[in-house]
C-alpha cells in the first residue's frame, strides 16, 4: 500500500499484507451472512408454501381460472311498456367423447333410461361412433343435469349453451319468429334484427338494453282472444287482426291464427307457421271500396253529392257485376260506400279513370311488397294489364289481393289527415318519424265521415262502440280457389278505426271461412263475422289505451257525422237546448 | 464512503426485491377475487335471467286473467267508467261546497252517488 504523505513516500510491506487479508475476510464474511440470510428466507418462505398456506399458493396463477366468458349473448326483446318477450338463458348441453368412453353398452343403458325420449338406435350409432364429440342432448333441464352428473359415465361432458325463451308461447308467435338449435334467427323479428340482437348485448359500453317493440302484450292478448272466440263460435279456418297507431304507423298488436309456440317451432304445422297478417295475400272485398272511393273525391273525379244509377247489373266482356243488397235508383256516393254497392263503385272508377285508380293504389302502398320490420312481407296480386274490366273490379276488392297489413297501413294513410306512414313493429316514441302526404286534407275528413256513416247507418253497425265514434268499412270476398272463386267459402273482414273525430287506431279483423250460424241469420258476411269482433276489440283497448270517449251527442259531433237519409233530423234545425 | 454506498445499494436491491415480490403477490391476490366476483356476476346475472324469465311467465295474460276473476270481483273496465280529469274535479267540487255547510266532521265526501249520473248526456 502506498501512503503519499508530502514529500515522503512510505511502501509498508508485510502489515499491509495481513491488512488486506483481514478486509477480505471481513467481506466475506458478510457475503456468507447475507447468503445465509437470503436461504433461510427462502427456506422459510418455502415452508410457509409447502405446508402453511400450500392451498391457497396452489391457485394463485389468475389465468387458471379466469371468469368464464359469459354464453348468454342474445339481447331480450320487449313490449312497448318493457314486459319481457323473448330472452336467452344459459342451459347445460351434454356431450359424449366415445374415444374415451370405458364401457360403451353401460353408457348406453344408463343414457337411454335417463332420457327415454332418446332414439335408441340412434343414441347407439352416436356412441360406437369412431369420434371425439357426439352431442347426446342439447338444452337439458337442470333437474336432467343433475341425473346425468349422477349417473358418472366417464367420457360424458357438458357444455354451457344458450336457450331462446319466449315466456308467452304463442302469443307473439308470428311477430317474433324463432331461432334454430344454433341460436340463429330463422324467422320474424328474430330473424330480421338478428344481427343486432347477437351485436347488441356484446357491446362493451355494457348496455344489456334489450329491442323494444311497438307491440302491447294487453291488446295482443285482447286482439288474439276475441279472433280465438269467433273462430270457435264460427268454425273458421284461420283468421287475423291488427291494431295500428294511425299517427306512427306503430302496430300494437298483430295476430295471426292459427299460431304456434315458438319454444317448439318444429312441430308446428305449415299452416301454423304462415303468417296471414303480413305475409299471406287476399282479395279484400268491400274493405278496397274506401280507397276506391278516396282516390275518386282525392282525384276531384267526383263530388260527395254525385249521383249515381245502380238498377241494373253492369254487363262487360261476358262478366256481370251486381250488387249483394241491390238497389232502387240511383244512390250518391256515401250511399254507395254505405250501403257497398259493387256496381256504384265499378261507375266511379270508371270516371276516375283506370290509371289514376292504378297510381293511386300505389301511392297507399298497395301494390308493392308489404313495408314492415319481418322477413315475412307478402307482395300483392293486381293484374298486370290494367284494364277497363280490372279496374271495375279492384273497384270492390276483386282482382287485387294485398296483405291484412297494406290494408290497415293504407287506411290510417286516408284517416289520419293523408300521411302515409309505413307500418312498424319498434316503437317509435321519441323519435322522429318519416310521412309521406298522399292525399289531401279534406279527402281525409271526407273519408273519416263516410267511415263513421257505415258504421252509423250502413253494414257496419255491429262494431259501433257507444262513446267512442267508430267508423269502418266492411268486406267480403269469394274465397279464391284453384280456377277461379269458391262462392261457398268467404273472406269476412272489417277495417275499423276509432275514434272518428280525431282518429287514433286503426282495428282490423279478417276470419278466413267462417260459417254463419243461427245469430247472424247464416249469414257469413264481414259485417256479421268481423265486426263484432272489431266491436269486441276496440270496447275493451279504448279505456286501456287511454282513449277519452267523446260526447256523440253534441252539436259538433253530430253536425260532423250527419247523413240525410230523410229521417234523420238535421243538427241545425235542432235547438240548442236540446244538446 | 465506498462501503457505504455498497450497503446502500445492496439494501436499496433487497428492499425493491422484496417489494416488487410483495407487489406481483397481491396483483395476483386481487386478480384472483376480481376473477371470482365476476364469476359471482355472471351467475347472478344468469339467475337474474331466469328468474325474469319466470316472472314474464308467470304474468302471462291468461293467467292474470284467470287469478283476477278467481279472486277478484272486478271487470274489465267499460268506455262508461271512463271520466275525464276535469269531468271529476268539477264533481268534486260540487259535491264537496254542498255538504260543507251542513256536516261539521271533516269525512270526505262521497263521490259514488254524484258519478253515477256524472256523463250529463240525454
Amino acid at each position: 500500500m502506498i501512503h503519499d504523505n508530502g514529500d515522503k513516500t512510505y511502501i509498508h510491506i508485510g502489515t499491509a499484507s495481513s491488512k488486506s487479508v483481514e478486509v477480505s475476510h471481513n467481506r466475506l464474511h458478510v457475503v456468507i451472512i447475507l447468503f445465509i440470510i437470503a436461504f433461510l428466507v427462502i427456506s422459510l418462505r418455502v415452508f410457509d408454501v409447502s405446508v402453511l398456506s400450500g392451498e391457497n399458493i396452489a391457485s394463485i396463477d389468475p389465468e387458471s381460472d379466469a371468469a368464464p366468458e359469459q354464453v348468454t349473448k342474445r339481447a331480450d326483446i320487449v313490449d312497448r311498456n318493457g314486459i319481457m318477450l323473448a330472452t336467452s338463458l344459459t342451459t347445460a348441453s351434454v356431450y359424449a367423447n366415445p374415444k374415451v368412453m370405458l364401457d360403451k353398452q353401460a353408457a348406453f343403458q344408463k343414457l337411454s333410461q335417463t332420457f327415454p325420449e332418446l332414439d335408441k338406435t340412434e343414441l347407439k350409432n352416436k356412441l360406437n361412433m369412431e369420434k371425439n364429440f357426439v352431442w347426446i342432448k342439447r338444452n337439458l333441464t337442470p333437474s336432467e343435469q343433475y341425473k346425468v352428473n349422477a349417473l358418472g359415465i366417464p367420457g360424458i361432458y357438458f357444455q354451457d349453451e344458450e336457450k331462446r325463451i319466449y315466456p308467452h308461447k304463442n302469443l307473439f308467435a308470428h311477430e317474433l319468429g324463432f331461432v334454430n338449435v344454433d341460436g340463429v334467427g330463422t324467422a320474424g323479428i328474430e330473424k330480421q334484427f338478428n344481427n343486432f340482437l347477437t351485436h347488441k348485448a356484446n357491446d362493451t359500453d355494457g348496455s344489456d338494453a334489450p329491442l323494444t317493440l311497438s307491440l302491447d302484450i294487453r291488446v295482443q292478448n285482447i286482439v288474439r282472444e276475441a279472433l280465438l272466440n269467433s273462430i270457435s263460435t264460427f268454425k273458421a279456418k284461420g283468421a287475423s287482426g291488427i291494431v295500428m297507431d294511425v299517427t306512427t304507423g306503430e302496430v300494437l298488436a298483430m295476430v295471426s291464427l292459427p299460431d304456434f309456440d315458438p319454444n317448439q317451432p318444429s312441430s308446428a304445422s305449415a299452416d301454423e307457421l304462415f303468417n296471414r297478417t303480413t305475409y299471406g295475400v287476399y282479395e279484400m272485398g268491400s274493405t278496397f271500396k274506401a280507397f276506391n272511393t278516396a282516390m275518386a273525391l282525392d282525384s276531384n273525379a267526383v263530388k260527395m253529392t254525385d249521383n249515381y244509377d245502380v238498377a241494373t247489373p253492369i254487363k262487360i266482356g261476358g262478366f256481370t257485376i251486381h250488387d249483394y243488397h241491390p238497389k232502387a235508383g240511383s244512390l250518391t256516393v256515401p250511399e254507395i260506400f254505405m250501403y257497398s254497392s259493387n256496381i256504384g263503385s265499378a261507375k266511379i272508377a270508371l270516371d276516375a279513370g283506370a290509371q289514376t285508380q292504378k297510381s293511386f293504389l300505389k301511392k297507399l302502398g298497395l301494390l308493392n311488397e308489404l313495408q314492415i320490420e319481418l322477413p315475412e312481407r307478402g307482395t300483392p296480386l293486381y293484374p298486370q294489364q290494367w284494364s277497363k274490366i280490372s279496374s271495375m273490379t279492384v273497384s270492390y276488392g276483386h282482382g287485387i289481393a294485398v296483405t291484412p297489413m297494406h290494408v290497415a297501413t293504407a287506411t290510417s294513410a286516408l284517416i289520419n289527415g293523408g300521411t302515409f306512414y309505413p307500418a312498424t313493429l319498434l316503437k317509435k316514441e321519441g323519435t322522429e318519424i318519416y310521412g309521406e302526404k298522399v292525399i289531401g286534407k279534406k279527402t281525409s275528413d271526407n273519408m273519416r265521415k263516410l267511415l263513421r256513416m257505415v258504421v252509423q247507418y250502413g253494414t257496419g253497425a255491429k262494431a259501433d262502440v257507444a262513446s267512442y265514434l267508430v267508423g269502418g268499412k266492411t268486406g267480403s270476398a269469394d274465397k279464391v280457389v284453384t280456377g277461379g272463386y269458391n262462392r261457398h267459402a268467404l273472406i269476412s273482414s272489417f277495417i275499423g278505426a276509432f275514434p272518428m273525430n280525431k282518429p287514433k287506431y286503426v282495428v282490423f279483423a279478417m276470419v278466413d271461412d267462417p260459417i254463419g250460424n243461427k245469430n247472424t241469420g247464416g249469414f257469413a258476411t264481414g259485417g256479421m263475422i268481423a265486426a263484432p269482433v272489431v266491436h269486441d276489440i276496440i270496447s275493451r283497448i279504448g279505456p286501456m289505451l287511454n282513449v277519452s270517449p267523446v260526447n256523440e251527442n253534441t252539436y259538433e259531433i253530430k253536425k260532423e257525422f250527419w247523413y240525410n237519409n230523410g229521417t234523420n233530423p238535421d243538427p241545425d234545425t235542432i235547438s240548442a237546448e236540446d244538446y | 464512503m465506498k462501503r457505504n454506498m455498497v450497503i446502500a445499494c445492496t439494501l436499496a436491491i433487497g428492499i425493491s426485491v422484496f417489494g416488487l415480490f410483495q407487489v406481483k403477490y397481491k396483483v395476483y391476490s386481487l386478480k384472483k377475487d376480481l376473477n371470482e366476483i365476476n364469476r359471482q356476476l355472471a351467475e347472478d346475472k344468469d339467475s337474474i335471467r331466469v328468474l325474469k324469465a319466470e316472472w314474464a311467465y308467470l304474468n302471462k295474460p291468461d293467467r292474470i286473467e284467470h287469478l283476477a276473476d278467481k279472486y277478484l270481483q272486478m271487470d274489465n273496465v267499460k268506455v262508461a267508467n271512463v271520466y275525464k280529469s276535469d269531468q271529476v274535479d268539477n264533481l268534486y267540487l260540487a259535491s264537496t261546497t254542498g255538504e260543507r255547510e251542513n256536516t261539521t266532521s271533516t269525512t270526505q265526501p262521497v263521490l259514488k252517488p254524484i258519478l253515477s249520473s256524472a256523463r250529463g248526456y240525454r
